[in-house]
């Protein structure tokens, strides 16, 4: 470092931050935003907002989880409009692992619960009577409403979720009405689909594309969770637009 | 509510009670942002700073390139903006969205940040020679915080790009935000955890996209650290610090942060972990 000596204050960079914030944030968001309605027009990557009452750990996407309880009432998942449909691919559902409990300190948790007393908008497939984590805490899916039956045909399904690391493609088979296989069957991320290995036999064992983010791999799971809900959303008996996984 | 967006080369998130309007301008910071400063797209007005000529820029492109270059003197170069073409010759130039090559690459020997020149009176930059900027420890970390700043009148918010953190107020809970510093070997563990309010937290890792991090001074990935978290009241400060901390390695590492008057948790590369006294355990 060639600060000492120097005879500056500790924190002048603090300072210097804050006169660039203030002075970027002073030049106003109009000013700009042309530039970004230009980078907007190719990008055209639809938003997700996600409404929860459950408490929730948020794997943030490198580095951090933060856990935190969201207030806002559920609001039912809206089906996809015939475009969405007819891409899926650009389809992002923004996806949480989610815990109980403020105390947890996991960044990848158990599978999400229903929120207690809220109806969900669509119907979701059960999950395993056992945690697939027996460290998870104490409340589970189980305080959720009954759950239907699953609704997917037998056959053999893929899908593609794509993230700002790239594609992958999964692979579902549904046999019996349930996920009895389900893997990676083609790795488009820049990094080796081997840092989610932990998570490919989730679906088996939740019957459900919810799977956890993997710690230092999370846009690789989003991809994952994104190319497993398409397919089970092609599985599907009914409504090809139901979401297969609210969240 | 939370909203997500992919933008910057990740996903950013947003949870905070306020007006979808809000939210979306506060998202809208991320893409003005990436607009100038990325070196990924070939029409961002970074891309657009040719060697030689003085060029006037945007307050955000400006102020960025002020700040990194500040950085870049404090940390004696252990930061450095024209790192750029050597992370590019190294195989980070796609962008994250088309994956188009950028075609950068061509390696610049001997350029630092003193080939930067910058006019705060008509904030214009001059490239005294051909040279690639790389703002992304920076330009993300700003746009977190012009962010946090259209959202700081809704009190109590959390802004997640990547890992860059800015946690305004309190959680729903009225408590501080809590948040995991992730173990930088061992998948989903945690190396600590801390509660803190209207602070941002980010991490440098060498774990996410394996040794991304250089050492300017030598153009060799650094090696002395896994992971640098530094707790700053900026995500702007807090990322260009944390880089820097990586970079310097442990002791150095962590003096830097102590003279900038910013917490931090340093993980060694023998997975020994320094913390500055102040640091905000949980």
């Amino acid at each position: 470092m060639s600060r000492g000596g120097k005879g500056k204050l500790p924190n002048d960079l603090i300072a210097a931050s804050c006169a660039a914030v203030l002075a970027v944030y002073a030049a106003g968001y109009s000013r700009t935003r042309d530039a970004a309605k230009r980078l907007e027009t190719h990008a055209q990557e639809p938003r997700l907002t996600v409404q929860t009452q459950r408490a929730r750990t948020i794997a943030a996407q490198s580095d951090v989880a933060i856990t935190r309880l969201a207030v806002a009432p559920p609001e039912p998942a809206l089906p996809d409009s015939p475009a969405e449909v007819a891409r899926p691919r650009r389809r992002h559902h923004r996806s949480s692992s989610a815990t109980v409990g403020a105390a947890d300190t996991r960044v990848a948790a158990a599978a999400p619960d229903p929120a207690p007393g809220a109806p969900p908008a669509i119907a979701p497939v059960p999950l395993p009577t056992e945690s697939a984590d027996p460290s998870a805490p104490a409340v589970t899916a189980s305080e959720g409403p009954a759950l239907p039956e699953a609704k997917w045909r037998d056959g053999v399904y893929t899908g593609t979720g794509d993230s700002a690391h790239g594609d992958i493609e999964a692979r579902v088979v549904i046999k019996g009405g349930r996920i009895v296989e389900a893997g990676i069957s083609a790795c488009g991320t820049r990094y080796p689909c081997s840092v989610i290995d932990s998570i490919l036999q989730q679906p088996v064992e939740r019957q459900s594309a919810k799977v956890d983010y993997v710690s230092h791999a999370t846009e690789s799971s989003y991809a994952y969770y994104f190319a497993l809900d398409e397919a089970l959303k092609a599985a599907l008996v009914h409504d090809p637009g139901e979401t297969t996984d609210p969240r | 509510m939370i909203r997500a967006e992919v933008a910057m080369g990740t996903t950013v998130s947003i949870e905070v009670d306020a007006p979808d309007s809000a939210v979306d301008k506060a998202l809208g910071w991320f893409h003005v942002v990436e607009a100038h400063c990325s070196r990924f797209d070939a029409a961002s007005e970074l891309r657009c700073l040719t060697a030689g000529r003085r060029t006037p820029v945007s307050p955000i492109l400006f102020e960025a390139v002020r700040f990194a270059l500040q950085v870049a003197e404090e940390t004696g170069g252990a930061f450095d903006p024209t790192i750029g073409a050597r992370m590019a010759a190294r195989g980070y130039n796609r962008h994250h969205r088309t994956r188009e090559i950028s075609g950068q690459g061509q390696a610049e020997g001997g350029v630092s940040f003193r080939d930067v020149e910058i006019d705060a009176q008509d904030h214009t930059i001059l490239l005294r020679r051909a040279l690639t900027l790389d703002l992304g420890a920076v330009a993300k970390g700003l746009a977190v915080d012009a962010a946090a700043r259209e959202l700081r009148q809704f009190r109590n918010f959390a802004i997640d790009a990547g890992g860059d953190l800015f946690l305004g107020g309190c959680n729903p809970q009225g408590e501080p935000w809590s948040a995991g510093i992730r173990h930088p070997r061992i998948r989903g563990e945690l190396v600590d955890r801390i509660r803190v309010s209207d602070r941002a937290v980010c991490t440098s890792g060498d774990y996410e996209r394996g040794g991304h991090i250089l050492d300017p001074r030598t153009g060799a990935a650094a090696q002395a650290v896994a992971s640098a978290t530094v707790v700053a009241p900026g995500a702007m400060l807090a990322d260009a610090l944390a880089t820097a901390a990586f970079v310097l390695g442990p002791e150095k590492g962590l003096s830097l942060l102590m003279q900038m008057g910013v917490e931090g948790l340093i993980v060694t590369a023998g997975l020994a972990c320094l913390r500055t006294p102040g640091f905000p355990h949980a």
